[in-house]
């Protein structure tokens, strides 16, 4: 099967028109809600209720990889395929209970790399921002590229105009309004997405029903029925360890705690985590009818909009196209303001000029919107097909951050070069096994690594933390 | 679910199972859409959306 742009280019353009103007508008309203503070454009005032935090931690959880990779996992190893991706879910779930404590421990906090100065010290704190630094380029690359590639394989746009404008869009909303902004979107892009999603999926199965489509699965291709998949396992785990390495180090995470109100920041993120999980196996199962159909696919991570639109041909790929361009900005948004919140608070302020005004921090922070939005669009201008090694690749850093978060958030004996060799050697096993093992073992080895030193290490030179520390030095 | 011995890693999913996982993850997306609104018609009334 031939993949072409399915969907005709001036409804492709009235749709993007569309939402831009939606987003863009909705953000800039919101952003002149409350205070004009640097908390206010970073952390949205600090009083988020549940509904807009439970739904911002769904928006960005779901990333254009949810709606295409998904799919391409469950055509491509059938059901364990898509419940290794859902177990992406558990890093919002393991974190819920950190997020209080963060909440409890560091209320003026601001960032990730707060938490990691005062906690570990200096060196520590440079050692995880070179992590968090690859993770999220790569982490906004992939998005970047994603977006060029979907829009131009759904409308047919130029790959770089479709980079610009899903970048542009969400640069612009959340220069203006900051993270109200941000998390106002996210509210409308997440039950954007979990409608549309399930309106596609009801009428595909409507068309094609789940028996149907597993008798043709046990006559074909019975090992994606199979849940003992010994691959499938370990992908699992690895999944599951790469996502909580993902929530555990990343600021896009921190920022909804701090942004959120105390009493609903752990009930959010279990909500968040556990309504995410739905979305991969929903988009995993339109795979499997793929499969069922016999249908291939030059593109394997175009099956879902493929299939949508032979399902349901123009307003079904209309409907794709909504999906990705909601998912794609509101991942994107989330990105570029918590990491010009990690800038600004941490390099700018901290590291550069402790000195900063309240506005020059807020102004700092604006500036690194635009910045971000620039580099990522440098670095994605030449195009690049393999978004998922590279995913993979970074799931071997951020693994080796999970254990020194955890223990220093709640362990105060837990040790500061404990912490630094438990980063640096986990990431430096985690890449050695994606090298010689398999890219799916990186998390997992580099988990296990740096477990142990941080245990053993912490165990042997215990420290005597002092937990209002991190109260009095913000 | 027929489960073939574990020493063989297969245990392969009928119909009915199927058919449930299918069913249950659209039912969990669409409770999952009236939950956030809900919340959020709550919140709205006692003012603490925001």
């Amino acid at each position: 099967m031939k993949v072409e742009p399915f969907l005709a280019p001036g409804l492709a353009w009235a749709l993007v028109v569309l939402f831009s103007v939606l987003w863009i508008a909705l953000g800039v309203a919101w952003g002149r809600k409350g205070k004009s503070d640097a908390d206010e454009y970073m952390l949205a005032g600090r009083n988020i209720g549940l509904a807009l935090s439970t739904a911002t931690l769904m928006a960005s959880w779901v990333t254009g990889n949810t709606t295409l990779l998904a799919p391409e996992f469950g055509y491509k190893t059938g059901l364990w395929g898509m419940f290794s991706y859902a177990l992406a879910g558990l890093g919002l779930i393991l974190f819920a209970p950190l997020a209080l404590r963060i909440k409890q421990l560091m209320p003026n906090g601001r960032t990730s790399g707060d938490f990691i100065r005062l906690r570990y010290g200096r060196l520590a704190w440079w050692v995880f921002m070179v992590i968090t630094a690859i993770y999220t380029l790569g982490f906004l690359m992939t998005q970047a590229m994603g977006a060029g590639i979907l829009l131009q394989s759904l409308s047919g746009f130029d790959y770089h105009v479709g980079m610009i404008v899903v970048i542009g869009v969400a640069m612009l909303y959340t220069l203006y309004g900051g993270m109200r902004a941000v998390i106002g979107t996210d509210f409308i892009q997440s039950v954007l997405i979990m409608v549309l999603l399930a309106v596609v999926a009801v009428l595909a199965f409507r068309q094609f029903p789940a028996p149907a489509v597993h008798a043709r699965l046990i006559n074909s291709h019975a090992d994606h029925l199979n849940l003992l998949l010994p691959a499938g396992l370990l992908i699992a785990w690895n999944s599951a360890l790469f996502s909580m390495g993902e929530v555990f180090h990343n600021n896009i995470w921190w920022s909804r705690v701090f942004a959120s109100r105390r009493s609903v920041v752990m009930t959010s993120f279990v909500l968040g985590g556990l309504a995410w999980m739905s979305v991969p196996i929903v988009t995993g199962s339109i795979g499997l009818v793929a499969l069922a159909r016999g249908l291939e696919f030059p593109q394997v991570n175009m099956v879902f909009p493929v299939m949508a639109a032979d399902l349901l041909g123009v307003g079904g790929a209309a409907l794709v196209f909504v999906v990705v361009f909601a998912s794609l900005t509101s991942t994107l948004d989330s990105l570029l303001a918590s990491t010009a919140d990690l800038v600004a608070e941490d390099i700018y302020f901290r590291l550069l000029r402790p000195q900063a005004s309240d506005a020059q921090l807020k102004q700092a922070a604006r500036v690194t919107v635009v910045g971000l939005a620039v580099l990522t669009l440098l670095l994605s201008w030449p195009r690049l097909d393999s978004l998922a090694s590279v995913l993979f690749f970074t799931g071997a850093l951020v693994a080796s951050t999970v254990w020194p978060v955890a223990c220093g958030l709640y362990w105060p004996h837990a040790n500061r070069n404990a912490a630094i060799v438990a980063m640096v050697s986990g990431s430096v096993v985690g890449l050695s096994a994606y090298v010689w093992i398999a890219p799916y073992c990186a998390a997992v080895f580099s988990t296990a690594v740096s477990a142990l030193v941080m245990v053993v290490g912490s165990v042997r030179w215990p420290e005597r933390f002092q937990w209002s520390l991190l109260k009095e030095a913000l | 679910m027929s489960c073939i011995p574990f020493v063989f890693l297969a245990w392969y999913v009928d119909a009915s199972w199927f058919g449930a996982v299918i069913a249950v993850s659209q039912v969990a997306l669409v409770l999952a859409v009236l939950m956030l609104l809900a919340i959020w018609c709550f919140e709205w009334r006692k003012k603490r959306i925001w």
